[in-house]
């Protein structure tokens, strides 16, 4: 089979121009990420309407400060709320909140995994933070619901009174 | 949706070469039913390559650089291929850097629909397995509510592996002189990482735990060293 050798030749040519100016102009992405560095946790009151069932409702409390260990700043003032959103400290696998209410001073120590990743070149870097644990806590008892924080929409921690 | 357009480009642009062939001068001849004996896959040559296209890439682009080379050796219509590359990346941008360095190793078969004991052209489809290893670094600077953070995070001898479909060519220019392309399908990706996600696995591409497969392309120029005359060039001079 004879073959026409530089007919393929700039066949091929043209093949690897066409690459390149494809790899050159792949670089087009969106920078939209849905993830999120925040915890969410919701308060629940157990209700007993007989000896044999229970259920969950919306527990409100009335805070006057929540804030975290390592910082300076109030997350939340003065406001009556039955879910928060908290940032968890991004630069160590701990955060101790502190929650002041009506209902006393409280504590929740969260820990957490924390892995990094490049979105890319345009876009530059995020943490994701999964592997939610909860160490110590002064609440009557709470539940992992989530373990990551990657959906802004789930609730992860629910505590119960 | 690139990516697909430019494959189906290139296929057709594959197909186009199919249809070179002068068969007004020489119309096919009806190859006789031979029987095939042990004796032809004997290798006759290995043929040695550099890929053009991480070359030129390094010219323009001074934050990557990669070098690659291909080693094949022929059994009758098979080709074992091997496949050795490095990688380095150095992104230090506003706000992070990200370094990679690392090396891959590409083996397996190829095909040649257009094996012919009198030509050495080569119309190719194989199967790749491939591994990386790497180290990696990214840092970047964080402020929040706690503050101004300095992450770093990295990866010491990170390890990924993959599989790749390619398709591609081999041209014989002149005496040993060779020039082809190889088209890559690269799937099964998995990397073993500890806190950061690797960026770049070297000889894949970019990569991200959610973007499994990515193409690739490579451009080889290359030398062949005869260490054995083919069959029928041994027989004919008997």
């Amino acid at each position: 089979m004879r073959i026409r050798v530089w007919s393929w030749v700039v066949s091929n040519l043209a093949i690897l121009a066409t690459f390149m100016g494809f790899t050159t102009c792949a670089g087009d992405e969106s920078c939209f990420t849905d993830n999120d560095t925040r915890v969410k946790i919701s308060f629940k009151r157990v209700i007993y309407p007989d000896t044999d069932s229970s259920f969950l409702e919306n527990d409100t409390l009335i805070f006057s400060r929540v804030t975290a260990l390592d910082t300076d700043s109030i997350f939340i003032g003065t406001d009556t709320l039955s879910r928060v959103v908290l940032p968890v400290n991004t630069g160590v696998n701990v955060t101790v909140f502190v929650f002041d209410s009506d209902q006393g001073s409280d504590t929740l120590e969260l820990r957490y995994q924390r892995q990094q990743r490049l979105i890319s070149v345009d876009c530059g870097p995020e943490q994701i933070i999964d592997n939610l644990e909860v160490g110590v806590f002064t609440f009557d008892s709470l539940g992992i619901l989530n373990p990551s924080l990657l959906e802004p929409e789930n609730t992860n921690v629910e505590v119960y009174r | 949706m690139l990516r697909y357009i430019v494959s189906v480009v290139l296929l057709l642009s594959m197909l186009r070469g199919f249809g070179q062939t002068d068969t007004a001068t020489v119309p096919p001849p009806k190859p006789p039913k031979v029987k095939m004996e042990l004796k032809e896959f004997i290798p006759t040559g290995a043929r040695f390559g550099v890929d053009l296209n991480s070359f030129s890439r390094n010219l323009w682009d001074d934050t990557k650089s990669q070098t690659e080379f291909q080693l094949d050796v022929d059994f009758r219509h098979y080709f074992l291929v091997l496949e050795y590359g490095t990688s380095k990346i150095e992104e230090i941008e506003e706000g992070f850097s990200y370094t990679n360095d690392g090396s891959y190793f590409r083996i397996g078969p190829e095909i040649n629909f257009l094996y012919d004991p009198s030509s050495l052209h080569a119309i190719t489809i194989g199967f790749r397995y491939a591994t990386s290893t790497f180290d990696d670094l990214l840092i970047y600077n964080t402020v929040d509510a706690f503050g101004n953070t300095l992450i770093t995070a990295s990866n010491e001898k990170g390890k990924g592996q993959w599989a790749e479909f390619t398709i591609g060519n081999k041209i014989n220019l002149w005496k040993g002189l060779f020039m082809g392309f190889t088209l890559r399908y690269k799937f099964l990706k998995s990397v073993q990482f500890d806190e950061l996600e690797p960026h770049w696995l070297p000889g894949f591409g970019e990569s991200r735990a959610d973007d499994k497969d990515q193409f690739g392309f490579s451009y080889y120029l290359s030398w062949r060293f005869g260490f054995r005359k083919k069959v029928d060039e041994i027989e004919n001079s008997n």
